[in-house]
């Protein structure tokens, strides 16, 4: 009977009054999320203009104090490894790595379902592009957090279609509110996920800091 | 202001409480109550009523997610308001059928109420193991009542994978309140 079955629909919708509050506070902060990343807010460009700013501010007086102490000379050449940033090799090396990590003791397979992304701590997590398995970092700690704020302010370098096509892994970091992040797309407000590990095609080789952070935590 | 502070000015009778309310959690109480009624005026009317009735609530009620509890009271009120507006449009035989259901005994508020609470335990669990996105597109479609296109937005998936869980979701329910016979 269609008169009962809408009836008892109306009954269904009064029952979700009955929705346990942190679900609903749950689903508000996705489309609180969703509404921040797609507002045009005047003051992310203002916050990136700051911060070049005092980058460039800060690299000025680096160059001055240094050529002006002889520590640092234009003509001469520096050992690439020693450089903060530096960027990997290759996508292979990084791929390496990642492989590296899973078969770590770190590192605990979970499915993606189970991958918690609201709890508040930040982790890595790691998958094959050819399997389902996905390995989960312990909770990342403020220093090993602060090595990926680095990161992120790093250009990296653009890869290769090939380079791309090849990489064995995916690699996310998650941030405990809900939003997914990963260090092989350019940084910028479109390229943040919510509440799923998104899939992507690479289009930056991390830098030697990521390298660094996933030496750490291996 | 953090919901705590609110809720204290709230226990203090300060009627700033609701100002503060507003300019939190107002824009979203708006849109939840505008999926039911149909005019911004109705929705206007139906949120200032939540807050009468938080004010009423709150003491000695202290809700830990404010948003959250705000939000069920403008959707009831709303759904309320909806169901009279729809029966005043009504006419000619409904209207009558309306009259003659007077005539059929009905099971009182508490058992409707108690009804509703045992349906909420079951919908409760039955959201307790789902991950958190396809929980989030759950609660965003049937209690914030969001468009398809804006829980896409909030979940980071294209609509039509919106449409497909939220349709596997829906048999999902639909096996379990057989199973526990309920509707």
């Amino acid at each position: 009977m269609k008169s009962s079955k809408l009836s008892q629909a109306h009954m269904l919708l009064d029952a979700m009054n009955e929705i346990d509050d942190r679900y609903l506070a749950e689903a508000l902060s996705f489309s609180n999320a969703a509404q921040s990343r797609h507002r045009p807010a005047l003051r992310v460009p203002v916050i990136r203009v700051l911060s070049g700013a005092a980058a460039l501010a800060a690299l000025l007086s680096l160059v001055i104090f240094g050529t002006s102490r002889g520590f640092l000379k234009f003509n001469g050449k520096q050992n690439p490894s020693e450089a903060v940033g530096e960027l990997i090799p290759s996508a292979q090396a990084l791929d390496g790595l990642l492989q590296e990590c899973t078969e770590s003791v770190s590192f605990t397979a979970l499915s993606a379902d189970a991958l918690p992304l609201f709890d508040g701590t930040v982790r890595l997590a790691i998958k094959s592009t050819d399997s389902d398995a996905l390995f989960v970092s312990r909770p990342l700690n403020a220093a090993e957090q602060a090595q990926l704020t680095l990161e992120f302010e790093q250009t990296g370098v653009p890869m290769t279609e090939s380079e791309t096509a090849d990489a064995d892994w995916a690699v996310w970091i998650t941030l405990g509110n809900g939003q997914v992040v990963t260090p092989c797309l350019t940084p910028s407000s479109g390229n943040v996920g919510m509440g799923e590990l998104f899939g992507y095609a690479s289009e930056r080789l991390p830098t030697k800091t990521f390298l660094n952070l996933l030496n750490t935590l291996k | 202001m953090e919901d705590v502070q609110i809720v204290s000015l709230y226990f203090e009778r300060n009627e700033s409480a609701i100002s503060e309310s507003d300019r939190k959690y107002g824009q979203i109480l708006r849109s939840l109550s505008l999926s039911y009624v149909s005019s911004r005026e109705d929705a206007e009317e139906c949120v200032s009523d939540t807050y009468l009735d938080a004010w009423n609530t709150i003491p000695p009620h202290r809700p830990t997610y404010l948003g959250a509890f705000l939000s069920k009271i403008t959707r009831r009120i709303s759904i309320d308001r909806f169901r009279r507006d729809h029966r005043a449009k009504r006419g000619g035989a409904q209207n009558l059928a309306l009259e003659l259901t007077e005539c059929i005994p009905d099971p009182s508020s508490l058992v409707h109420e108690l009804e509703n609470r045992h349906l909420g335990e079951v919908i409760n669990a039955f959201l307790s193991e789902l991950p958190e996105h396809k929980r989030a597109m759950f609660v965003l479609r049937y209690f914030y009542a969001k468009q398809i296109s804006e829980i896409a937005r909030a979940t980071g998936q294209t609509e039509s994978s919106v449409k497909v869980t939220l349709h596997r979701m829906r048999e999902q329910l639909r096996h379990i309140l057989e199973k526990e016979d309920l509707l």
